[in-house]
């Protein structure tokens, strides 16, 4: 039997090492020290690795030996590091949701930012027309809906409304609760609101009509990716399992990186479709007429300022006017126009709020509120499909949206999933891998495995799984060859010679 | 039909070009390419004799209506005037009021112009013409006072435009550009709204109507009282002009004719059957005077030799469903917009010559809306049928019935009372009414109009089962003001 070398014995060895971090009193307090263990999962989609929507929230555990927070934990921020020798990259950045003490200790459950998102107070949008689900955020883009002049998508007017401000702009805006980063959607829906409701769920079903995800990074940072960029980019990294006596030196200077075990599963049913459906249903702007009317009494004191809320049934677009019909109490006629005035306050696409001057030295009646605007309203629907029916197909119908309103967003759609569901795209599970921090979801990486049989082909890391204070770590990647990329097509703003070859997307 | 096209997508805020997107663009261009290759109806002067019922003073020779839209500034008429009498002069009536009151200084076709007021959006203005003499005794004429002979052979308003100007077409070079793109995408809708804005009155045609008993011999010459008439400018695109109508013959043996005049001669002639039966017949001529030119355009039912019955000549019945105009190939015309698909590599080149040729056919289809005024920058008023009064309205009604044939647009406005839109197929009553008509009755109908007053009501078509673009429906009711066609309802955003 052959001995190990002096060097080989001697080489100094990376230590795991670990920061945990907790946001007490205005400032970070280092809680290391306390810290059992650490494990948790990312997700960039919704099981199958590719999907279009919101992906579920990180999640972590922690594990601490010593009681912190007592009856404080609830939301607390917490910022989880985990790397060698005391190079501790940020590997999460979320919040406390769940505690479990014990007289030995207890257990943290955190979670990232998507429950905070679902918990934001009501959000409201005004009516946007033609807007792309998502607009690219960068270090100038007017991202404060309020702030005239904004253009940006709904998706990212939810994101500022939950809290959260522009990654690119964090210098600017040092305190905000997190910070998120979109990408431009490939698509824009004729008409697309929020009224209120769960705004999570209004990030899913806009990643749905629009394609694309959203999802939470290693670095805490909440971000829309869209389709064209699933599949792109150089391989950072290539996982085999034909390593044949390298050592770790060879390893790193040819890029490779070794997994322990592979698993690849695939769900025919759920993963490989012949045909996709998508419902529209069209939506068109009417003219000027009464939106809303209201004939519950009020009562405006003399010399007072009532303010109203009017929740309409239908989204409206340019509130035309506000009619009030007024009448004095005491001496018992209709109120004029100068008498009693009307403001249009904040105005939604769903939501009106009115204010009411009185300016007469008596209490007046209102005994009607009626309000003006160009509604929207749903037309006819129709269904648009692509693929393939002969045989025996598999069908999939693409999740209803009210943002789906034409027939050739529709058709898209349909293409696009097509693309995506009609090749078998396994996920595949790397187990035993040594705890990377480098690696992060979305990126693109390189399989070889013997068996079976993959050959440096392209995967996109759809999810990681940390174990034992980043001593191990288990990806999950799948297949991205064939995805349309976005240097398959001409891209805006590019100059071109005839000779140049691309294609048209969706 | 061009209403249901989507609406231009606004290619520019999109990083990569979509083919779908692309799709809508063209398919709204070639839909618009066909919509601006149809023709119109010919503006209906009147029926019968000029002066029937005459002897008012004053007497309403004309009344109509048109939908007012923004930027409308001047309503025009043409009228021809023959034998005009000292003193007579022609009143105008808007909505009621008298506006205008214009001396009839000479025989001929003369035109008379009228400023309009500002009315409120999509609202139906009414207008109405009498003739007056202060010389002649009134509310009847005596002995020996007599009018000319009037006919309002045309009338519109106009301009028809759009309140923003045309952006214009790019051309596309080296540089895949937003703002070449969003220029294009621009000018597509800018199109789509500007030749939806089209309203086109419905043609109220004589739908059925007996001739007289008369004298026997042929009635070629002098004025009839079984006779249409209207006139057409000559456009490039739709120079073809087309008359079509039925004949039920009653009585065996009888020689008639159908005839359609232009500017006074004889352009094409139809030979009634002798024999027993219905029949549909179409006259076509190709108009060879020069686009921009009026045409007075008569359809003539002419007896030649007819049997008597008591010693009194038995006439035909006989209808004028529709006089138009139209292209030689009617509405289509080849793509010259390539399609293209999605994920399919092609060059540059390729994608940048499909965006050309979109720049291309915009640009052609503005400049052929521009050479073309009288289709597309003039709204015809909508003839409302003969009556001098409201009951006399009503009695007649059987016999002018307003229809759309075929149906273009999205939607019809209709000012009235009790009125009904019908559609599918045609019933013949088999009773006669108090006139002698066999009421024609649709198989379905939609009651329009319905209050205790006169009202203007727009009704969506598609709303209608079965009266899809391409089918045929009338309006029909006791008062009908107005009834327009319009083929997009848009709302600006």
């Amino acid at each position: 039997m052959t001995m190990p070398t002096a060097s080989q014995i001697e080489a100094a060895v990376a230590q795991p090492s670990y920061r945990v971090r907790l946001y007490l009193g205005g400032a970070w307090v280092d809680v290391s020290a306390d810290v059992v263990d650490v494990d948790g999962t990312y997700e960039v989609s919704m099981g199958d690795g590719l999907g279009f929507g919101l992906a579920p929230a990180p999640t972590q555990r922690v594990a601490f030996a010593r009681e912190r927070l007592g009856t404080a934990w609830r939301d607390t921020p917490i910022e989880i590091s985990l790397g060698f020798n005391g190079t501790n990259p940020i590997h999460f950045l979320g919040r406390i949701t769940g505690v479990r003490e014990g007289r030995t200790g207890g257990e943290w459950t955190c979670s990232g930012y998507q429950d905070l998102i679902a918990a934001a107070p009501e959000i409201r949008s005004p009516l946007l027309y033609r807007r792309p689900a998502f607009t690219a955020t960068t270090a100038s883009s007017n991202e404060n809906p309020d702030n005239a002049g904004w253009a940006g998508g709904l998706g990212n007017l939810i994101l500022w409304r939950a809290g959260g401000r522009p990654y690119e702009q964090s210098a600017t805006y040092p305190t905000a609760l997190f910070y998120y980063s979109c990408e431009t959607s490939i698509m824009a829906p004729e008409w697309t609101w929020l009224n209120g409701g769960d705004a999570a769920q209004a990030l899913d079903e806009l990643c749905r009509a629009a394609g694309g995800v959203v999802y939470q990074g290693m670095d805490g940072v909440i971000r829309y990716q869209e389709p064209m960029t699933f599949g792109a980019g150089v391989a950072a990294i290539h996982y085999t399992d034909a390593m044949d006596g390298t050592n770790a030196a060879i390893r790193a200077a040819a890029g490779l990186a070794q997994y322990g075990d592979l698993e690849r599963s695939a769900d025919v049913q759920g993963q490989v479709v012949d045909v996709v459906r998508c419902a529209y249903v069209a939506r068109r702007l009417q003219g000027v007429q009464r939106v809303y009317q209201d004939t519950t009494p009020r009562l405006v004191e003399a010399g007072a300022v009532s303010t109203i809320t009017l929740d309409l049934s239908l989204p409206c677009y340019r509130v035309s006017r506000v009619e009030a019909v007024g009448y004095t109490l005491r001496s018992t006629r209709l109120t004029t126009a100068s008498e009693v005035t009307v403001a249009i306050g904040t105005t939604y696409a769903q939501q009106v709020t009115v204010t009411i001057t009185n300016t007469l030295s008596e209490p007046i009646g209102l005994s009607e509120l009626a309000l003006y605007a160009m509604p929207l309203v749903a037309m006819e629907e129709g269904t648009a499909t692509y693929g393939s029916a002969s045989g025996t197909p598999r069908s999939y119908a693409v999740p209803d949206s009210v943002y789906i309103q034409t027939a050739s967003h529709a058709r898209r759609l349909c293409h696009m999933y097509h693309d995506w569901y009609n090749t078998p795209r396994p996920p595949v599970t790397l187990s035993g891998c040594g705890y990377d921090p480098r690696r992060s979801l979305g990126e693109i990486i390189t399989l070889t495995s013997a068996y079976p049989a993959i050959s440096a082909e392209r995967h996109r890391v759809s999810g990681i799984q940390v174990g034992r204070t980043g001593v191990e770590m288990t990806l999950t990647v799948v297949p991205v060859t064939g995805l349309p990329v976005e240097t398959d097509f001409f891209v805006l703003g590019t100059t071109y010679s005839d000779a140049n070859s691309r294609q048209l997307t969706y | 039909m061009l209403h249901t096209i989507e609406d231009t997508p606004n290619l520019a805020i999109h990083r990569y070009p979509s083919a779908s997107l692309y799709a809508v663009v063209r398919q709204n261009l070639l839909a618009l390419d066909g919509a601006t290759r149809i023709g119109r109806s010919v503006y209906a002067g009147g029926w019968g004799h000029p002066q029937e019922f005459a002897r008012q003073n004053p007497f309403r020779k004309s009344w109509g209506a048109f939908r007012y839209l923004p930027g409308m500034t001047t309503l025009t008429w043409i009228m021809r005037v023959t034998g005009r009498q000292s003193g007579d002069v022609v009143r105008l009536y808007v909505n009621g009021a008298l506006v205008q009151t214009s001396s009839i200084t000479a025989n001929g076709d003369l035109t008379f112009t009228y400023t309009l007021g500002s009315f409120a959006v999509n609202s139906v203005v009414e207008v109405q013409w009498n003739i007056y003499n202060a010389n002649y005794t009134s509310p009847d004429l005596t002995d020996g006072q007599n009018w000319g002979l009037y006919e309002i052979i045309d009338a519109y308003v106009s301009p028809v435009t759009l309140s923003d100007a045309w952006p214009g077409v790019p051309t596309f070079g080296t540089s895949y550009s937003s703002s070449a793109l969003g220029q294009l995408a621009n000018a597509v809708d800018w199109l789509v709204r500007r030749v939806g804005r089209r309203t086109d009155p419905l043609f109220t045609g004589i739908i059925r109507r007996f001739g007289p008993y008369g004298p026997t011999g042929d009635e070629a010459s002098g004025l009839l009282n079984v006779r249409w008439y209207g006139a057409v400018i000559t456009t490039a695109t739709a120079p073809i002009l087309k008359a079509t109508g039925m004949v039920w013959c009653y009585v065996a043996g009888a020689q008639e004719e159908v005839r359609l005049l232009v500017n006074g001669s004889v352009v094409a002639t139809y030979t009634v059957p002798t024999t027993v039966g219905r029949y549909t017949w179409t006259l076509t001529y190709t108009m060879p005077q020069a686009a921009g030119t009026r045409n007075y355009v008569e359809v003539w039912y002419r007896r030649l030799n007819n049997p008597q019955i008591s010693g009194n000549e038995v006439m035909n019945a006989w209808s004028v469903v529709r006089v138009w105009t139209e292209g030689s190939a009617g509405i289509y015309a080849a793509p010259s917009v390539p399609a293209l698909a999605a994920r399919t590599t092609m060059t540059w080149a390729t994608w940048k010559g499909a965006l050309n040729a979109c720049a291309t056919l915009a640009n052609t289809l503005k400049t052929r809306i521009d050479a073309n005024p009288s289709l597309w920058s003039e709204q015809r008023l909508y003839r409302r049928s003969y009556a001098y009064d409201d009951y006399q309205e009503q009695v007649f009604e059987p016999n002018y019935i307003p229809a759309a044939v075929p149906r273009v647009g999205e939607a019809v406005l209709v000012r009235g009372l009790g009125t009904r839109i019908g559609w599918g197929a045609q019933v013949w009553e088999e009773k006669q009414d108090s006139v002698g008509s066999y009421p024609l009755n649709a198989t379905y109908n939609e009651p329009v109009n319905q209050n205790d007053a006169k009202s203007t009501q727009l009704v969506y078509l598609d709303t209608l089962k079965g009266l899809p673009p391409g089918a045929s429906y009338n309006v029909r009711g006791g008062t009908i003001a107005y009834a327009g066609e319009i083929w997009r309802v848009g709302t600006d955003v």
